[in-house]
């Protein structure tokens, strides 16, 4: 697979890059040769995004050097990086969404006539063999970006970084939205890249991929380079405590709680959006219930619906008694005490730009004031009891939560959430963009919740969480529960298939 | 050889544009068709050639500014500041083209470049210095509405008869002004088939993901205002043809008007959606929801009402057709 | 002030704005001692006063993230119904107050409604209206001058003095400490800055943001007719057009006293310091026997400046 003698085609020498005096990279280097799909692995805030951005010209360096195939690069702008052949498919997509899909993908080097004005056929034509090329076959090239699935933006997404012909691409979390065989089409995807000469690079947190396609990784740590390796010589516990630093502990809880047989939360009939299906389930007190399935199978409406943001129909009983949620207020208040932490913890869960105390108290503020002063003695009180709780680190109260790490972000969310006393607390996917430790921290702060009486709705697209985190695991398929596992049918093996709509494995011994 | 995967995703397939009816984009050419059909129910004289022209000189100055307008919003901008240009055009043009000829054509020149760099200057403090649009065009309005002021402070000033010569009349039997538009009409056709357009376009959808894809976000900003700059410098220009004299504040109604003809016409304020002939458009049907209600009997004081409404109303129009779409979409 | 620094992300900007102000008085007194005079500060107090009302209700929707250009004939129209109503005498005020105010509050509810709940843009909503209020007055008055004069006691209001100190100013006084009190210190004025950052997170922290903003635009209306009242009282009578200045006066202000047109930062007590910046520029021209023409390009170049210096502390966090 690679060379016996690598050639260093990227290299990255003395990358310097520090915001607001935080330093994110301290003479971070990477060198990766041609033909080889190189893995960068680390925890979050280890670096790893910074120095792809810093490649792909959406951040500019303090200070270091990035040579291609010899030649130094001076890369001001994401303009710059792609004219000199780096293309990066970006974990949030840089698709326009009012173009279309043959817009999108010859963006800036569309055909174009004498003229000047641009070659309408022959852009389709182009789009056409280029998808087909990369083995999409299924996307129309007029279509707009708003009419396609995740899974397709993410196709469309690398086939304009590919249309610009790259000699390094990189893969920035390309797989956390696609299926098993998405997942399976893009790794052999970048191998053929590979086998083109190309360097390939990309980002990961699922180790199983890494093994399976990487000739080489490199891990990152505090914004260092702190080791690099070949896949066949590292064992998995080796590779943990290099990108902690130290040995890992324990990242699940140990105990399960007591499920009491009280019914906190019943839906019935509830229809998602335009499908078919609908969901019912009931949701125990002192329960953490999982809620899986591909994404877009109608778990996000779900969450937003018992929260109050999205009108349904179906009925919704908390504690027995029906009710109508018809916005978070409503939701929060002591009658029905329902919480989200929500998927999209910078637009929806955080204001950024204000500070940790005022995003912490956003939700109790009325119970806090009286004639409608704030009492600030007891918010300060409340928000660090709270922040003590969930050991949330920061300077101080008056710190812009923009300054905080992804973990200590999230916990954030959560001490604001919690301050509202909620017994029933939705998660849509927490851990996205958590690091380890904080993961650890969440999961055990769960089981504690639900020792008090909590009832928890568990929302995650990574199964090894959903088994070993939850008592029971709803799996969604079009809109509706195509399986509840639990005791022994539950483990990723069925999670995956009920995904599928297949049929479950029988309870197999593990 | 890549192949494509065994069993395809659940979701539902893009479905080709074409199929897609848009809605949004009818609406302001069937508004204004409306308007002409109920102005013919009240006037069945009034519709032939000599009022077609009549409408489109009066309209010609404001179809200029919204040229200039629509680009800067498409962007996701707006430019308030346009009133001021066309001020310092219309003052300036009172008071130096003289009696025509080379003077004329010199200051013609001046006036011009004098509303490029003012948009240039727009454009440098909204996409270099970062300043929001709106604030960033109020103070330059204000700045260039003093100089208006400085050149000429009351109204007044003259135009030479040749100017007012050449903008009138036929050529080949048709009148220029509607040749005029119709020139325009062409030339934005073929410039939105351009890569500037596009990059305009997803600038104003998105400006992070256009600057991630490799647009050059500030040249193209900068271009866009320093076009409405020099549109509105043209409209200024024009404007001293239809008054034949200065005013130091002849730009300020044309600020609202040009933003409410270009929203009316389609396009959304937040940018990367709508055109140059939509807002067109909407110059026109500003202009005959006046007429309209002149023949209604309805005093035409209250006719400002009419435009207050109809800028309302159209949004709202707007919005419920983008609706409707995003239901069908979820389908 | 530490209980104003979380709000006050502009703090720099506002000192920097009362800065220049006082430098602007110190430096006309120089040139012209009567400038500094009681009297004449006094005169000029009242003017920004006026600015101050309009761009009271300005400021709070844009903290919110939004745009009231529905001032000017909100304003007018307060003055204009004010002097129809009394017909110059007192004797009807005591009912043609609360029921201007409260059509103003019917309009800024309408604004409100149209921005919240039919998703309509404040620039286009409020435009709108504006000229709504323009054609349903113009009109209603034929564009002609209708019985114009302001009755004793609203002149007393804007002019007159209790103990030597002039009503409008108290009024002033009083405004700007409510002002500063529901900003920095109510779960409203957390809920505007809240809102003004970023909407939707608000919206999943369980505030009404419907409700908020609808109110601010209410508010927005009801100090733009008070601003209507009081005018009429200074000038002693209403006529079509008063309100014109006063958009741009009221976006001015803001702008200068450090207020992010975007939403989320600045403060009341900026907006104040904004105010007399603005009047005193208009003060100084005379003294320097500079054109109007200045005015306005000196306007536009300290917006223009203070913008920058704000832009600039912002890109420092």
């Amino acid at each position: 697979m690679i060379s016996q003698q690598p050639v260093a085609a990227l290299v990255l020498n003395g990358i310097n890059k520090a915001y607001s005096g935080v330093k994110a990279l301290t003479d971070a280097n990477l060198t990766c040769s041609s033909g080889e799909i190189h893995a960068l692995l680390g925890e979050n805030g280890a670096g790893k995004s910074t120095l792809l951005k810093i490649l792909s010209g959406a951040v500019r360096a303090d200070s270091g050097t990035v040579t291609l195939d010899g030649k130094p690069l001076v890369i001001s702008s994401p303009a710059d990086a792609i004219r000199q052949g780096i293309g990066m498919v970006y974990q949030e997509f840089s698709l326009i969404p009012d173009l279309t899909v043959a817009q999108n993908v010859y963006f800036g080097i569309e055909p174009r006539a004498i003229t000047g004005t641009i070659q309408i056929a022959k852009l389709r034509r182009q789009t056409v063999a280029l998808l087909a090329r990369v083995g999409i076959r299924n996307i129309e090239p007029e279509t707009d970006i708003a009419d396609l699935s995740l899974p397709q933006r993410q196709q469309v997404e690398i086939a304009k970084v590919l249309a610009h012909e790259p000699r390094v691409v990189i893969f920035d979390e390309a797989t956390s939205a696609l299926s098993r065989e998405e997942v399976d089409w893009l790794l052999a995807l970048m191998r053929t890249l590979a086998n083109e000469g190309k360097v390939v690079l990309f980002i990961s947190h699922r180790l199983s991929e890494v093994r399976q396609v990487a000739d080489r990784f490199t891990v990152f740590r505090n914004g260092r380079n702190v080791g690099s390796r070949l896949p066949g010589e590292t064992n998995p516990d080796e590779l943990v405590t290099l990108m902690l630093g130290h040995k890992s502990g324990r990242l699940f809880p140990l105990e399960r709680t007591h499920i009491k047989d009280e019914v906190v939360l019943e839906v019935t009939g509830m229809r998602l959006g335009r499908r078919a299906a609908s969901v019912d389930f009931q949701l125990h007190r002192s329960e953490i219930l999982g809620v899986g399935g591909l994404a877009g199978q109608g778990q996000d409406e779900l969450f937003l619906a018992l929260f109050g943001i999205l009108p349904v129909e179906g009925l919704i009983r908390v504690n027995g008694k029906p009710v109508r949620i018809r916005s978070p207020r409503e939701a929060l208040r002591s009658g029905i005490g329902i919480a989200l932490v929500p998927e999209d913890r910078a637009n929806q869960g955080l204001i950024l730009p204000m500070t940790v105390l005022e995003n912490i108290s956003l939700t109790v503020l009325s119970s806090l004031s009286r004639f409608g002063f704030i009492d600030r003695k007891r918010e300060a009180s409340e928000a660090r009891t709270i922040m003590d709780r969930l050991r949330v680190v920061a300077s101080g109260f008056d710190q812009p939560v923009n300054r905080l790490s992804g973990g200590n972000q999230q916990k954030i969310v959560l001490a604001k959430l919690l301050l509202a006393k909620p017994s029933i607390l939705l998660l849509a996917d927490c851990t996205r963009g958590v690091d380890v430790g904080t993961k650890a921290e969440i999961f055990d702060l769960l089981r504690a919740l639900c020792e008090q009486g909590t009832s928890v709705l568990f929302y995650s697209t990574d199964l090894e969480e959903l088994v070993n985190v939850c008592d029971r695991v709803l799996v969604m398929y079009d809109g509706g529960v195509a399986a509840q596992l639990t005791g022994n049918s539950l483990n990723e093996t069925n999670i995956v298939r009920a995904s599928m709509g297949e049929a479950l494995v029988k309870a197999a011994p593990l | 050889m890549i192949s494509p995967p065994e069993q395809l995703p659940t979701e539902p397939q893009g479905r080709p544009r074409r199929r897609k009816f848009n809605l949004q984009r009818v609406v302001p050419y069937a508004l204004l068709l409306l308007l002409i059909v109920a102005l013919a129910a009240t006037q069945p004289s009034l519709i032939k050639l000599s009022w077609i022209e009549r409408k489109t000189d009066s309209t010609m100055t404001l179809v200029f500014v919204i040229i200039g307008q629509t680009l800067v919003i498409l962007t996701g901008g707006i430019d308030l500041s346009v009133g001021g240009v066309i001020s310092v055009s219309n003052s300036l043009a009172a008071t130096h083209f003289g009696s025509g000829g080379p003077e004329m054509l010199l200051w013609t020149a001046i006036i011009l470049s004098f509303g490029t760099l003012a948009g240039l200057v727009n454009g440098y403090i909204v996409a270099r210095l970062r300043v929001q649009p709106f604030i960033a065009t109020l103070a330059t309005w204000s700045i260039w509405g003093g100089l208006a002021l400085a050149i000429l402070p009351t109204d007044g000033g003259s135009v030479p008869d040749s100017l007012f010569k050449a903008a009138t009349g036929n050529i080949a039997g048709i009148p220029k002004s509607i040749l005029a538009l119709l020139l325009i009409v062409i030339l934005w056709l073929i410039f939105r088939r351009t890569r500037l357009a596009t990059q305009i376009f997803a600038i104003g959808s998105s400006e992070k993901a256009a600057y991630l894809s490799g647009a050059s976000v500030v040249r193209v900003k900068m271009i866009v205002y320093a076009m409405s700059g020099f549109f509105a410098a043209l409209a200024g220009i024009n404007r001293t043809i239809q008054l034949t004299s200065g005013s130091p504040v002849a730009g300020n109604p044309f600020i609202l008007s040009s933003v409410a003809a270009v929203v009316i016409g389609g396009a959304a304020l937040s940018g990367g959606r709508g055109g140059a002939l939509g807002g067109i458009a909407g110059a026109f049907i500003l202009t005959l929801i006046s007429d309209l209600i002149f023949f209604l009997g309805i005093s035409s004081y209250y006719s400002v009402i009419f435009q207050g409404l109809l800028l309302i109303a159209s949004v709202t129009l707007y919005s419920i057709a983008a609706l409707i779409q995003r239901r069908r979409r979820a389908a | 002030m530490s209980a104003l620094r979380p709000f006050f992300l502009r703090s720099r900007v506002i000192l920097a704005s009362y800065g220049l102000a006082l430098v602007m008085l110190v430096v006309a007194t120089l040139f012209r001692p009567s400038f500094g005079s009681i009297e004449h500060l006094r005169t000029l107090a009242i003017d920004a006063s006026i600015i101050g009302f309009v761009a009271l209700g300005q400021t709070f929707v844009i903290l919110t993230g939004g745009i009231d250009l529905s001032i000017p004939w909100t304003l007018n129209s307060a003055a204009i119904l004010l002097t129809l109503l009394t017909g110059g005498k007192d004797d009807a005020l005591i009912w043609a107050v609360p029921l201007i105010l409260s059509m103003a509050a019917l309009i800024g509810f309408i604004n409100g409604a149209g921005i919240t709940l039919l998703g309509i843009s404040p620039v286009i909503m409020t435009l709108g209206m504006n000229a709504i209020l323009q054609g349903a007055l113009v009109g209603y008055t034929s564009g002609g001058r209708p019985g114009s004069t302001a009755p004793p006691a609203i002149s007393f209001l804007a002019q007159g003095s209790i103990g030597g100190i002039p009503v409008d100013l108290i009024l002033w006084v009083v405004i700007i400490i409510g002002a500063t009190l529901i900003l920095s210190y109510t779960t409203l004025g957390r809920s505007i800055y809240a809102i003004g950052n970023n909407a939707l997170a608000a919206r999943f922290s369980g505030i009404d943001v419907r409700r908020v903003r609808i109110f601010v635009y209410m508010f927005s209306a009801v100090t733009a007719a008070l601003a209507g009242i009081i005018l009429t009282g200074r000038i002693g009578r209403s006529y079509l057009g008063m309100g014109d200045l006063y958009l741009f006066a009221s976006v001015a202000a803001v702008a200068i006293g450090g207020g992010s047109i975007l939403g989320g930062s600045g403060h009341y007590l900026g907006t104040v310091a904004g105010t007399f910046v603005l009047t005193l520029v208009a003060g100084l021209l005379p003294i320097f026997n500079l054109p109007a023409s200045t005015q306005q390009i000196l306007y536009g170049v300290i917006v223009l400046g203070m913008v920058l210096l704000a832009r600039g502390r912002a890109a420092e966090r």
